[in-house]
């Protein structure tokens, strides 16, 4: 694995010095430093209580729809995949053939992700949440954090103390590019263009579904460009992909609690999980064409001199 | 892609129009009767001055022509569109005494076509065929230029197709294939006889939606045009195809003596992306196939997703948008190689690839090299696609935004017009459609690149709110350009050595003329010479190891916008260059003895390609490497070296299989 793989995230200070100050603490966290519950404590769990009817509504819309079970079991899957996933760093980037690890999570996380289209949970959400700015990814962060429930399904995933951080500070960081660039489609495409608003996905679909692609996509990736990648960049797209994972995970979190039916999380909790993951996957699929795919001259690997 | 940018090549001008006028219209009904029946439907437009002489041209002939000097069977040379002629006569030496042979006037304007050449029998000159951009196509005396026979399609030019450029025929068996106008939204494929010109088959481009499969169905095409020259080999004519600039692309082959449809692939699964953004993907095929006999491998390169600038309603990688695509004669994908994932700036691999055996890091590999627009060539394994190499940029690569990622090439555009940036490259791409150049003789791609910027910026999308498609770059972007930077623009032909990725060589065209946008499409020789033209009318001659300027030639009142070709013919002892230019076709020569600077190629080599070939399975006979034919006996090696190895193992394994 590449050195020190847990602590090279690609989130920078300044990320988690926003993300801190989203919470209300002053001062800075380098990598490896504070995790999510010493942070829980200086956070306010009502902090998104705005966002409360829009997680009474969702209930609402998908009463008795979600099958919980089939949820659960994809997400042990999912968990299971994700850190196999993770571990084939330690392996180096293949050189004789594709690997199927990322597309081993992109299988766990398919089935979900259809059934929770199939029952108008992507559809729901898109017509409920509100829009991705900083100030409601603010407070849905902090009452994430806040939460002893969310940041300990954050951990159940495997991203316990500064990995969570990095996971949250992640979306604080790129909060204005999410609201720019939120890998989403709605509504009418006019003017010159036949192509129907029902053609493209809401952005919760999109946030879902796009991570799902690229997680399909990666092991084919890293094979065919090896020559141009290096071990840094092979550690980002495991980075990348655990996090479309953990997005993933919290979604299904969401929809179980939903799909069980049980008050297990308070109705701003639940909007405040549905808005991270969203934000997570969404974050993700922007950071990992910056990091992964789009591969500058000073980003590659060295060119090896020929033989002349 | 961004053709649209280039209205003095997408617009049908005055002058086609005029000469439009009083073309025979042929009837619809009576068109789409004579589809796949091989019916001679419009005779009535056929100029006849003389039969065109020749012989049948055979698969032995196509695979042959990437090494003979005599011949330039298809688009870019060779079924491998190399875009090198093993010719030599013409040396770095002799070059200054290339002269005018001849010039072809046209009645059209702004062609973009490459001219093939077809060899005579024993005595018999060689033909030029051509293709005009008023729907007329011609053979011509290859040593003269004197006409053998026009042929004028009918038809008119529908303004739902997307700009509509001929860029050339294919020649198989006894026909020459290219693309005509055709009925409402669908251009044709057309046949006609290479002796006389008369008509023989066609077939509508368009995939009819009765025979859609039913995961396409929801989304007929609605259009379907063609800015390549079709490629033939196998029996087949394979060819992409243009859709407007949003739908979904797909590729086809044709059965080559009837022109009935064999099989058609889209390039957007449906699988492979969220909902129904396939229908929205694009990704179309621009540019002509390239075709390896060895691996027995058609390759299509793709277009960009549709929707530039903001791309936000399609996630995920966008397979198999910027993308070489490799199938198999009967279509079966063998692999896909998306070379830019997710792109949002118009930096399509509109341009063909070339397959060679080539040295990459002190290996012999058989490989094929493409290009994409943001400005790096790519190196990659016949076998299965994966990156042997990529090269240094060919040009500026820059990305002024102050946006998301914020680095220095290769993020976001900015959102909203108020906060525009400068792009390098911008859409027009740091390479371009126009193919490029292979030479084994250095090792080195002669690329076909250009600086140009652009200013540009995504539009405005709220989570909730409107997408919005602007017009004024293509209705395609989801944004728009203000503008150009002050920066330095330049043409230019960048040498890209194969072994090590290192640019060796940049030749500015500034050294010629007052800039004049576009990419130099080059074509190299045996005689270590790099032709290359410009929109500025030059054609200019550079050394292919130094890049230095040894020649050129102005064509006074030309742009050109097309590929030098070039040929030996041994009975007038000549080798040729041709261009066609903007309304004439100009061919130059030099007479001088043989240099046989070419690689020889053993014996045994010789044969073993041979069989190979004669392995394949063909219409029509092979012919012998020394027979009269085609005059291609320099070239019988055809394939030498590692190809010939593969061929080897190819023949032994279908032999175990015995």
């Amino acid at each position: 694995m590449v050195e020190g793989y847990g602590e090279r995230t690609t989130v920078s200070d300044e990320d988690r010095r926003e993300f801190l100050k989203v919470l209300g603490v002053s001062g800075s966290i380098a990598a490896g430093g504070l995790g999510l519950e010493e942070l829980g404590s200086t956070a306010s769990l009502g902090a998104a209580e705005e966002l409360a009817p829009v997680g009474q509504a969702i209930r609402s819309d998908l009463s008795g729809a979600i099958d919980a079970d089939l949820v659960a079991e994809q997400q042990a899957a999912l968990t299971t995949s994700s850190e196999e996933m993770v571990a084939t760093v330690e392996r180096g980037l293949p050189s004789e053939a594709p690997r199927e690890a990322f597309a081993a999570v992109a299988d766990a996380g398919w089935p979900v992700y259809e059934h929770l289209r199939d029952v108008g949970f992507y559809a729901s959400a898109d017509e409920q949440l509100p829009a991705f700015d900083a100030d409601t990814l603010g407070a849905a962060m902090e009452t994430f954090v806040a939460s002893d429930q969310l940041v300990s399904m954050v951990e159940e995933f495997g991203l316990g103390n500064y990995q969570g951080v990095d996971l949250l500070a992640t979306v604080i960081g790129n909060a204005e590019q999410l609201q720019n660039y939120h890998w989403v489609a709605t509504e009418e495409v006019p003017g010159g263009v036949s192509a129907p608003s029902d053609a493209f996905p809401t952005a919760p679909q999109a946030a879902a579904g796009g991570a799902l692609l690229w997680l399909e996509d990666i092991d084919e990736y890293l094979y065919q460009n090896e020559l141009i990648l290096t071990e840094e960049i092979h550690a980002d797209a495991a980075w990348h992909g655990e996090t479309m994972a953990a997005g993933l995970h919290l979604m299904s979190e969401a929809a179980r609690v939903i799909g069980e039916g049980a008050g297990a999380l308070s109705d701003a909790e639940l909007a405040s999980l549905l808005t991270v993951s969203f934000a997570v996957q969404a974050t993700a699929q922007g950071l990992i064409t910056q990091d992964v795919y789009w591969v500058t001259e000073e980003m590659r690997a060295p060119r090896a001199a020929g033989d002349n | 892609m961004s053709e649209q940018n280039e209205p003095e090549t997408n617009s049908l001008s005055a002058r086609d129009a005029a000469a439009l006028e009083g073309a025979g219209e042929l009837d619809p009904e009576e068109r789409s009767e004579s589809v796949d029946t091989g019916a001679v439907s419009a005779v009535e437009n056929v100029t006849l001055e003389q039969e065109a002489p020749g012989s049948a041209v055979t698969d032995d002939d196509l695979v042959a022509d990437v090494d003979s000097a005599e011949s330039w069977l298809a688009y870019n040379k060779g079924l491998e569109q190399t875009g090198y002629s093993p010719a030599d006569r013409i040396t770095t030496e002799n070059v200054t005494d290339l002269e005018r042979e001849y010039v072809v006037d046209t009645d059209t304007s702004g062609m973009q076509t490459t001219p093939i050449v077809v060899p005579g029998g024993e005595g018999e000159s060689a033909v030029m065929y051509f293709t005009q951009q008023n729907n007329k196509m011609k053979a011509v005396d290859a040593r003269t230029g004197d006409l053998y026979w026009e042929y004028a399609a009918d038809g008119e030019q529908s303004p739902t197709v997307f700009p509509w450029n001929n860029r050339g025929f294919a020649v198989y068996g006894d026909l020459v294939v290219t693309s005509a106008w055709g009925e409402g939204d669908s251009d044709r494929l057309i046949a006609l006889d290479r002796y006389t010109g008369e008509f023989q088959w066609e077939t509508d481009l368009i995939w009819p939606e009765e025979e859609l499969p039913e995961e396409l169905s929801d989304y007929p095409p609605q259009v379907a045009g063609l800015t390549q020259a079709p490629m033939a080999y196998d029996g087949k004519i394979f060819t992409g195809v243009v859709t407007n600039q949003v739908r979904w692309g797909w590729v086809q082959a044709f059965d080559a003596e009837t022109g009935e449809v064999l099989w058609r692939e889209t390039l957007v699964p449906p699988e492979e992306w969220i909902e129904d953004t396939w229908a929205y993907g694009n990704s179309v095929n621009w540019m002509n196939a390239t075709i390896d006999p060895v691996s027995e491998t058609v390759l299509f390169n793709t277009g960009d997703p549709a929707g530039w600038y903001n791309s936000s309603h399609r996630p995920g990688p966008n397979k198999h948008s910027v993308s070489v695509l490799a199938f198999d004669f009967d279509g079966e994908m063998k692999w896909s190689k998306q070379l830019l994932a997710h792109e949002l700036w118009d930096y399509d691999a509109g341009s063909i690839s070339q397959v060679a055996d080539v040295t990459i890091a002190g290996e012999e590999r058989r490989a094929v090299m493409a290009n994409t627009k943001e400005g790096w060539a790519y190196v990659l394994d016949i076998e299965d696609g994966k990156l042997l190499q990529r090269s240094e940029p060919v040009g500026k690569q820059e990305h002024r935004y102050g946006s998301w990622p914020d680095s220095e090439f290769l993020n976001m555009v900015p959102i909203g017009k108020e906060n525009a940036g400068d792009s390098f490259p911008g859409t027009t791409g740091g390479t371009e459609w126009l193919p490029d150049a292979y030479s084994p003789r250095t090792n080195y791609r002669y690329v076909s690149g250009q600086d140009m910027g652009m200013t540009v910026y995504g539009a405005e999308g709220d989570y909730i709110g409107d997408v919005t498609w602007e017009e004024g770059v293509g209705e395609a972007a989801h944004g728009g350009a203000v503008g150009v930077p002050d920066d330095k623009q330049s043409s230019q032909v960048v040498a890209i050595d194969i072994n090590t990725g290192e640019i060796a060589w940049k030749f500015d065209f500034a050294e010629l003329e007052e800039f004049v946008s576009f990419t130099p499409s080059p074509t190299a020789t045996a005689g270590g010479l790099v032709f290359a033209p410009s929109r500025g009318g030059h054609l200019a001659a550079l050394d292919d190891e130094s890049g230095d300027l040894l020649w050129s030639d102005q064509i006074e009142g030309q742009s050109i916008t097309s590929t030098p070709i070039s040929w030996d013919d041994p009975e007038t002892g000549k080798q040729y260059v041709g261009i066609a230019a903007d309304s004439k076709v100009v061919v130059y020569s030099l007479e001088a003895d043989v240099q046989q600077a070419t690689e020889t190629v053993t014996e045994t080599e010789t044969e073993t390609a041979t069989e190979a070939a004669a392995d394949t399975e063909t219409a029509t006979e092979t012919t012998s490497t020394d027979g009269p034919g085609l005059g291609v006996g320099a070239g019988a090696a055809g394939v030498g070296g590692y190809a010939a190895k593969k061929l080897r193992d190819s023949d032994d394994g279908e032999d175990d299989d015995e």
